[in-house]
């Protein structure tokens, strides 16, 4: 009798943890990642560094100037370069450094990344819908051509230690919002999760 | 605006040099993998088609004037160009949706003596399996995919090109 209510008494707790966990991880394992700060030299910005023993992740947050001389320089009109330049532009890195003995494969798609900011939280605008922006506003076939090369893919194999990916990464916040981002990713077929939090658009 | 494109460009290459000695194996399509035709023209206006290369190893790299670890990769690919040229291996440069202006420009600071050519429609990378730039495919003497690479590498690197050495034909 003592022994029953002693597990009654701890049940709620176990079914508010189980319940929870559900939620937080659902289907996944978190990573165990550590997440650094670095300078930016060039930028004068700080990066966040997410990384295990198989990925290492790099979000660089980039000056508006940097977006915009990009972005003109391939051909985007000035009121489309604003558009992208307002949009918290990142340039993110990400790369297999897994064991190469144990070479495990990577798999990063963006639709699963989870942005959390003063809106709430929601899916990140895809590189599609951005092009279908900047079709619909009559920009070159060879600025949008640029524009889906120089953002990260949305979807990303790194089978082999050393293959990395890079690319810009709009998150369409306001600018001086700060934000988290829920990171996902395949480990050798295994879902893995990661909260960063605090990051911020560049004012 | 120039300077600050250079600063931009300089900003983005100082972050990729840093992953350039990362490990370099390479990935093997198993069984290998057959690479859709293509006919472009290079520089000097002249067409290569993937058919032309049949019968030696050939590294067919993807890249952009404006992606930082394409500029990084492209000197070590030129060296590695001046080993295998005459090594019965060839090698091209496949640049994705720039004009002959921007490329032309780009070889007047940074060598290359193997072929560039240009892809400005995307009618390559539309048909190969390319996800993000670079990407590097190595193909058999047959034009079959067999190794990939995603990112820079340092391309003079003698244990890189042995695997490609590797796939040349035996002498009969």
């Amino acid at each position: 009798m003592i022994a029953q209510t002693s597990r009654m008494k701890y049940f709620p707790t176990v079914f508010c943890i189980t319940a929870l966990s559900f939620f937080v991880l659902p289907g996944g394992s978190a990573s165990g990642a550590t997440i650094s700060r670095h300078d930016q030299t060039a930028s004068g910005l700080m990066g966040w560094r997410v990384q295990d023993a198989n990925i290492q992740i790099e979000l660089n947050p980039l000056q508006k100037d940097q977006v915009r001389a990009f972005y003109l320089g391939r051909g985007f009109s000035v009121p489309l370069t604003e558009r992208i330049a307002e949009a918290c532009v990142y340039q993110v890195v990400i790369e297999n450094i897994s064991d190469p003995e144990t070479k495990m494969p990577l798999e990063v798609r963006l639709s699963d990344w989870r942005l959390d900011g003063e809106s709430g939280p929601r899916a990140l605008p895809s590189k599609d819908e951005w092009i279908l922006e900047w079709t619909a506003s009559g920009a070159s076939a060879a600025s949008i051509l640029a524009f889906k090369w120089a953002t990260f893919p949305s979807q990303q194999d790194f089978k082999l230690t050393g293959d990395y990916g890079w690319g810009m990464m709009l998150f369409g916040n306001q600018t001086g919002e700060t934000f988290d981002l829920h990171l996902k990713w395949y480990t050798e077929g295994e879902l893995v999760e990661q909260f960063v939090q605090g990051l911020s658009c560049p004012e | 605006m120039k300077s600050i494109q250079t600063f931009f460009c300089l900003l983005l290459c100082f972050g990729m040099l840093s992953k350039i000695g990362a490990a370099q194996l390479t990935r093997e399509f198993d069984p290998p993998f057959p690479a859709a035709e293509f006919s472009l023209m290079d520089l000097d206006e002249k067409v290569h088609n993937l058919s032309d290369y049949k019968g030696k190893p050939l590294i067919v790299n993807f890249w952009a004037t404006w992606c930082p670890p394409c500029r990084a990769e492209m000197p070590s690919m030129e060296r590695a160009w001046q080993v295998i040229e005459s090594e019965g291996i060839a090698m091209i440069g496949i640049n994705v949706g720039e004009d002959f202006d921007q490329v032309f420009g780009f070889t007047a600071d940074v060598e290359v003596s193997f072929p560039l050519l240009l892809d400005m429609d995307g009618q390559v990378t539309n048909t190969w399996p390319i996800q993000g730039l670079p990407t590097t495919y190595i193909l058999n003497p047959d034009g079959e995919m067999v190794y990939r690479m995603i990112g820079a590498r340092e391309w003079d690197d003698e244990e890189l090109l042995d695997a490609v050495r590797d796939l040349r034909q035996p002498q009969k």
